[in-house]
């Protein structure tokens, strides 16, 4: 059971940004590779397409247009500072062919290559990805929840994304410790 | 090998040793049968013997080349008071077909009792109370049958051919250690085996055939005791409660079994050496918790189970440890086997039935069950170039649980590079097999039923393991639809293995196991179910959680794996939802020295994790049925409405696993070394290198996170994760044009679509027909669903070894969450 839990927070983890980097992998390259060994992945993921748990004054049904019904993320940076808010997150993204396997680079990257000469996490780009009413607020907030006395709620921006999108290539993810 | 003359002494002396037993004119007697009695039978013939016998042996040991296995305090008395006889009445007849028969049947219940097992130099010497002991046994019975010596010879055997035939009711077997008793109450047991051939074959080989053994068994309640003065009592004697109860047990066998033994085992002149083999017609074996035999409680149960077990040449010897200094054990009796090949295909593993159901499926095969589908285990336990396939066992158990107890010193060694051991999990004409399995253990493992006390001790079968070397691997995968066999299914496609989601299972994983789990009677629900305590260590150790297939062992993996879990009072109980696990408090701590990319040993790290978790009252429900039918990509209840929002409608079946977990992460205690904690060090001294220092590094700290309801006060929605895991098809396109690695042709956007011999083709949208919708690949598809109120991070810090704390951020919160992910992984061609 435990487990469960760390591997979602190793998942987490290993997609950092700051240590992926987009490549395309050229034809002489792929002519070294033998076989394909790694899994084709497809599915959807979705962020309170229906609501999520949370009922209070600021929480509630997505038919109680009073209300939101999506996840939100807060983080404070300063000590007795205001809050960063990512709001009202929702929607669903579903694809197919995320690939995921382990490939030896041994050489290119400007020579980095030859000298990295280790293995790296190679995560291929569905071709597809469909998004559905996927959207969130940018914002800034008084205190940690919204449902506290006297909170005070600045929103920036709102984003929505709907529709195709297309994402090519391979995102190698570098182990630089 | 046995001497004939031998064979035939020690029999003879068998024969003599349940002569004097059974006529010792002290406690038995020869009863004329009353003339009232003989008017009722027709053709009675026979002779009538009433025994009540009260027999007790100081030691019967057996010795080989001088060293000894002593059973010391051997008794046979009345259940009910040991002072009293047991009492039977023996009927001897000759049929009219020229047969013996021997009825027999308990007058009372009968006690047969061994109160020591110890190791001996000598025989007859007076043992120390303290001299350490395998424990105690007992068996309370009221047997009623009878054996007839039919007047046939066996071709090839010089013996005996019978027909045996016996019920046991009223039944407990127990072992007892140090005052404690863990026993099957309330047992019966229903054996039939005709044409059982008993005798020697010419190469003088002691022969058992038994080609149609039949047996039931019945247990009201597995039961345990931490009164030393109860002994084999359903009622406590001092408090007049019943004793805790584990549950009730129901097996049923249906065999066929040949056995031969010949004299001499590895190791000096004496000894034997066995080699037996069997196939299991059918067998079912269930658990039930809080169950009347009918439809109140609910049980587990592996229904359906056929197979076969193959033992070549298992050696008895008894010897000396082999171990030295603190490991040093003493002698024990050791089983070593050449090789050992056992199959077993498990029809239907049902969860949260009732007995009425299973007893109904179990004679018609067609009544549904609460099915998470079947399985195949195929074991083959063979030596290795390290480590052969040995356990001695050795008299003590836990040094500290007193001098009563088993210790295992064991080796043991699974191979698979052939493939020739596996593991398949079968649903909805499915299956998915871990391919190519390897295993082996190398250490010690104790036994003892031992009694709570302080903060080290609690109630229950407490299973030790102390520095258990132990690991496993799988190759990889292999996915089917309505595969015809195990075979058929080794012939499919190799892909990667890679952890999956709720199962907590991962490819691969080593290490060296120390601690306990102590497993004790009653559950959080009704009056039965088993309570867990545990503590357990695993260091130096490595986990994968993904490797690829192409036999390189490259992955992802967790090496330099140091991990602890401790649970107190995780009680299991079995409802009619499933197997419902409940964690009174459980704690660990993972410490991964490096999170590696490539090769366990030397791929390149992402530095350290550690992963420390601390949880109150969480709560786990497994069972039977997977996700069902879904809507992919879009929302709607049946095909037409998912499509119309265009989504892809699957139907996944009545089978596979749902896994509810709900945990309530706590508060840190600091003085306990429990919290919620995720650390990862980078840079570290000698970073890169196979002596890095743990802590030299940067370290970026998510610190003390806990659930919460929203508010402050209360935590009763915890962190949700649901599981359906399934093994099912699914859409996979072709990414680019051209030929694939596995050379099949075809152009970007195709559809993958199996052939019947496994092959595949590539088919474009617009040209796929209903049978290539129904030849898609098929995948483990796991929908895992996370929701939770409120998960707060008390701070995230940047930790210098030098200059200390830094606060990143002073709160995180994640509130509302409800997330679905529903991902099928295939193969990448």
């Amino acid at each position: 059971m435990k487990i469960k839990f760390q591997t979602f927070i190793l998942c987490a983890l290993t997609s950092v940004n700051c240590f992926a980097e987009m490549a395309s992998i050229n034809d002489s390259e792929l002519s070294e590779v033998t076989g394909q060994s790694g899994v084709y992945l497809s599915g959807e993921v979705s962020i309170n397409e229906q609501g999520g748990p949370l009922t209070d004054s600021y929480f509630g049904e997505c038919t109680d247009l009073t209300k939101s019904c999506g996840a939100r993320l807060s983080f404070q940076t300063q000590e007795s500072g205001g809050w960063f808010v990512i709001d009202d997150i929702k929607g669903s993204i579903a694809f197919e062919g995320l690939t995921f396997q382990v490939k030896e680079i041994t050489s290119g990257f400007g020579g980095d290559g030859a000298l990295f000469n280790k293995s790296v996490m190679e995560i291929g780009m569905p071709e597809s990805i469909r998004m559905n009413d996927f959207e969130f607020t940018l914002a800034t907030g008084s205190s940690s929840r919204p449902s506290d006395a006297g909170y005070q709620q600045l929103d920036f921006m709102t984003v929505e994304m709907s529709g195709e999108l297309t994402l090519e290539g391979n995102l190698l993810v570098f182990p630089t410790p | 090998m046995l001497d004939r003359m031998e064979l035939k002494n020690f029999l003879r002396i068998g024969a003599t040793l349940l002569t004097i037993l059974f006529s010792h004119p002290a406690i038995s007697e020869m009863k004329a049968m009353s003339d009232d009695f003989l008017s009722g039978v027709s053709g009675q013939s026979g002779l009538t013997i009433d025994a009540q016998m009260r027999a007790e042996i100081g030691e019967f040991a057996y010795f080989d080349d001088g060293k000894g296995l002593a059973l010391q305090g051997v008794r046979l008395s009345s259940a009910l008071d040991q002072a009293q006889t047991a009492d039977f009445q023996f009927e001897i007849d000759i049929l009219e077909s020229g047969a013996l028969s021997w009825g027999f049947s308990s007058e009372n219940v009968s006690r047969f009792e061994i109160e020591e097992i110890r190791f001996v130099d000598a025989p007859g010497i007076t043992a120390a109370l303290d001299d350490k002991s395998l424990g105690g046994f007992f068996l309370d019975f009221d047997i009623e049958g009878s054996i007839t010596l039919n007047n046939i010879q066996s071709p090839g055997v010089e013996g005996g051919v019978y027909d045996i035939d016996f019920s046991i009711k009223d039944g407990r077997l127990g072992y007892r250690t140090n005052g404690n008793e863990l026993f099957l109450d309330g047992m019966s047991l229903d054996v039939s085996s005709l044409g059982t051939v008993l005798g020697v074959n010419p190469a003088g080989e002691l022969t058992l055939s038994l080609p149609n053994f039949l047996a039931e068994l019945k247990v009201e309640a597995l039961r345990f005791s931490n009164n030393p003065n109860n002994h084999g009592v359903t009622i406590d004697v001092d408090s007049l409660t019943a004793l805790p109860s584990y549950g009730s047990i129901w097996a049923n066998l249906d065999l066929n079994a040949d056995l031969t033994i010949k004299s001499g085992g590895a190791s000096g002149s004496q000894g034997m050496t066995i080699n037996a083999s069997a196939v299991i017609n059918r067998a079912d074996v269930a658990w039930g918790d809080d169950t009347d035999w009918l439809n109140a409680g609910a049980w587990i149960g592996a229904l359906g189970v056929t197979g076969s077990v193959d033992l070549v040449n298992l050696t008895v010897d008894v010897l000396d440890d082999t171990d030295v200094g603190v490991n040093y054990n003493g002698v024990g009796l050791a089983l070593a086997f050449e090789r050992l090949d056992a199959s077993f295909h498990i029809q239907d593993f049902v969860l949260g039935e009732t007995k009425s159901n299973i007893d109904a499926y179990v004679i018609d095969g067609l009544t549904p069950v609460k099915s998470i589908g079947g399985f195949d285990i195929n074991l083959s336990f063979a030596e290795s170039d390290f480590l052969s396939n040995v356990v001695s066992i050795q008299a003590g158990g836990n040094s500290s649980a007193g001098y009563q107890g088993i210790r295992l010193d064991t080796q043991l060694n699974i191979s698979g590079s052939a493939n020739e051991s596996n593991f398949v999990y079968n649903e909805d004409g499915s299956s998915l097999m871990f391919s190519g399995l390897e295993a082996y253990v190398d250490g010690d493992i104790t036994l003892d039923v031992t009694a709570a006390s302080g903060t080290d001790s609690y109630d229950g079968l407490r299973v030790g393991f102390e520095d258990l070397a132990f690991g496993y691997k799988v190759e990889g995968y292999r996915v089917a639809k309505n595969a015809v066999s195990v075979d058929d299914l080794k012939t499919k496609d190799l892909q990667a293995a890679h952890a999956i989601g709720g199962l907590g299972f991962s490819p691969a994983m080593e290490g060296t196991l120390n601690g306990h789990i102590t497993l004790g009677p009653g559950g959080q629900i009704g009056q039965e179910g088993i309570t867990v305590n545990s503590d357990l260590y695993v260091t130096d150790g490595s986990m994968a959680r993904f490797i690829q297939s192409d036999g390189t062992g490259n992955g992802v993996w967790l090496s330099g794996l140091n991990y602890d879990v401790h649970l107190r009072d995780m009680m299991l109980d079995v409802t009619s939802d499933g197997l419902r696990i409940y964690e009174g408090e459980s704690w660990s701590k993972m410490d991964v020295t490096d999170f590696r990319v490539g090769d366990k040993d030397s791929g390149a790290s992402f530095g350290r994790l550690i992963l420390e978790s601390y949880t109150v009252g969480s709560e786990s429900i497994i069972s039977a049925g997977g996700a069902g039918q879904i809507c992919i990509g879009g929302i709607g209840g049946d095909s037409t409405a998912c499509e119309a929002d265009d989504g892809r409608w699957e139907d996944r079946g009545t089978q596979g696993i749902t896994i509810a977990t709900t945990k309530f992460f706590k508060n840190s205690i600091e003085s306990e070394d429990k919290r919620n904690r995720i650390t990862w060090e980078t840079g570290r001294t000698g970073e890169g290198t196979p002596t890095q220092t743990n802590g030299t590094g940067m370290q970026l700290v998510f610190d003390n996170f806990t659930t919460n309801d929203g508010t402050d006060s209360l935590d009763t929605y915890g962190f949700r994760s649901d599981y359906n895991i399934d093994i099912s098809s699914t859409r996979v396109l072709k990414k680019s044009n051209g030929p694939d690695s596995n050379g099949v042709d075809g152009d970007k956007g195709d559809e993958k679509i199996m052939n019947a011999d496994g092959t595949y083709v590539y088919v474009a949208p617009s040209a796929l027909t209903p049978a290539d919708i129904a030849n898609r690949p098929v995948g483990i598809a796991v929908r895992t669903r996370t929701h939770f109120k409120e998960l707060d991070f008390d701070r995230v810090n940047l930790v210098h070894p030098t200059g200390g704390d830094s606060t990143l951020l002073y709160g995180l919160k994640l509130q509302n969450f409800d997330i679905t992910t529903d991902i099928t992984a295939t193969p990448l061609d």
